[in-house]
């Protein structure tokens, strides 16, 4: 069965998402760090990135650590194959679709996932899941600025996410830049705040908040 | 029962209404209530065209379709009335209206009761806004719709439907209005629905059908 929890931010829905697991959460896990990996970040900037290992790890995820960069394909098959849960960190999306096309981590995860790996995403980590990641666009974020030749993504799920909806450090990027492109895709759009999250189970899903449950 | 709806942005969009149709799976006439109060208001008369493209459409995807409003009606006679239809189709057009007829008849009751037997929900632009939890206030545009106090939905989804979503028309609204107003961190759900899609919703789970990409 597919599973995929498709968050905005995982601080705010990792206990909800463990509940839902029950003793899955317990199985080896891998920590994706790769839309991170782009630049140099200061402390401050890693805040968010902080508070998702903490709130992860609170909530009984086991993860390692792994970067996808420079990988080869039979680098990401062999050190991959031994877990079973799956979490993508937010970042930068356009790098991580780079990286995961340069070594067919796409096609691995696509195939993974499929076969039952459990799969969580932050921000850019949902994103990627979708048809494609053009929606994400903004200044210094676009698929020019990180060489690719198009947005097309996983395609996992049939919807694309546009993260941390409603927060007030964002609003200005949505409505300017992110809303105008995403009302000329062909896709579905589902906005999520941080406390929202998509739950998908094979081709079916919901959107679960956790300030409701 | 297992609640089975089919929101669409616009039912009239070619392939959406056969796509519902052979979703709800039925080999026998599906007799259809197909529900005109939205487009009762002033406001909504100046172009039914597409009111008529819609009913078309269900009536070749193959719905048998009679035309009905929930206005000055009651729950005894909606019951009477609606008993033994196989399927309850809501249009779009004024979803305060629409919203306040259904408070007064009884409807929001019927509705929730219809959707407990299994039997499929259908609907258009308002009538899939008004199965989410809360009406946005943008939609009170007219002067002739009714300033409603409590704006609770049906509430059957937990999502609210932006409806039309990439459309021309609705472009300016969108961008230059509706968006900045629901932009907070503590609303409901929303699905940004073209009009060549619909949420098909199953129990508690849904998904979101793109009807090009079935043919």
């Amino acid at each position: 069965m597919k599973r995929l929890f498709l968050t905005s931010q995982v601080q705010f829905v990792a206990a909800s998402i463990a509940k839902k697991l029950g003793d899955d959460t317990k199985k080896p896990g891998v920590f994706i760090t790769t839309p991170l990996s782009g630049r140099k970040h200061t402390a401050e900037e890693l805040e968010w990135h902080n508070e998702n290992r903490r709130q992860l790890k609170n909530s009984g995820f086991n993860f390692v650590d792994y970067d996808i960069t420079g990988k080869t394909s039979a680098d990401i098959v062999h050190d991959l194959g031994k877990y079973e849960i799956m979490y993508v960190e937010g970042g930068n999306p356009f790098n991580m679709l780079k990286h995961s096309l340069e070594n067919k981590f796409s096609s691995y995860v696509t195939e993974r996932i499929n076969n039952g790996l459990i799969y969580i995403g932050t921000s850019a980590g949902s994103i990627i899941v979708g048809p494609d990641i053009r929606t994400a666009e903004r200044a210094g974020h676009s698929a020019a600025d990180s060489g690719l030749s198009s947005t097309a993504s996983y395609g996992i799920v049939n919807f694309a996410i546009l993260p941390h909806w409603g927060n007030a450090d964002k609003r200005k990027t949505y409505m300017e830049t992110k809303l105008p492109i995403a009302y000329t895709v062909s896709y579905p759009i589902i906005p999520l705040t941080d406390t929202q999250y998509v739950e998908v189970r094979d081709d079916w899903y919901r959107i679960v908040d956790v300030t409701k449950e | 029962m297992i609640k089975r709806l089919f929101l669409t942005s616009s039912i009239g969009t070619p392939g959406v209404a056969a796509s519902v149709y052979s979703k709800i799976g039925s080999n026998k006439p599906l007799k259809t209530a197909f529900i005109t109060t939205p487009v009762e208001p002033p406001s909504e008369q100046e172009d039914l065209s597409w009111l008529k493209e819609d009913r078309d459409a269900m009536v070749s995807a193959g719905f048998m379709v009679f035309d009905y409003t929930v206005t000055g009606k009651t729950r005894k006679q909606l019951d009477k009335d609606l008993g033994d239809i196989n399927v309850l189709y809501v249009s779009g057009g004024d979803t305060p209206y629409l919203l306040q007829q259904s408070r007064a008849s009884g409807f929001v009751d019927f509705v929730h009761d219809f959707v407990n037997t299994g039997r499929p929900y259908v609907s258009t632009s308002a009538g899939s806004i008004i199965t989410g939890p809360v009406m946005p206030g943008y939609l009170i545009e007219s002067d002739a719709s009714p300033r409603l106090s409590d704006t609770t939905c049906y509430h059957i989804v937990n999502f609210t439907v932006l409806p039309h979503w990439g459309s021309p028309w609705f472009k300016e609204r969108y961008l230059n209005g509706r968006m900045a107003e629901i932009y907070a961190p503590d609303d409901v759900p929303y699905i940004l629905l073209n009009d060549n899609e619909y949420v098909e919703v199953n129990g508690d789970w849904y998904r979101i059908v793109d009807v090009r990409s079935e043919k």
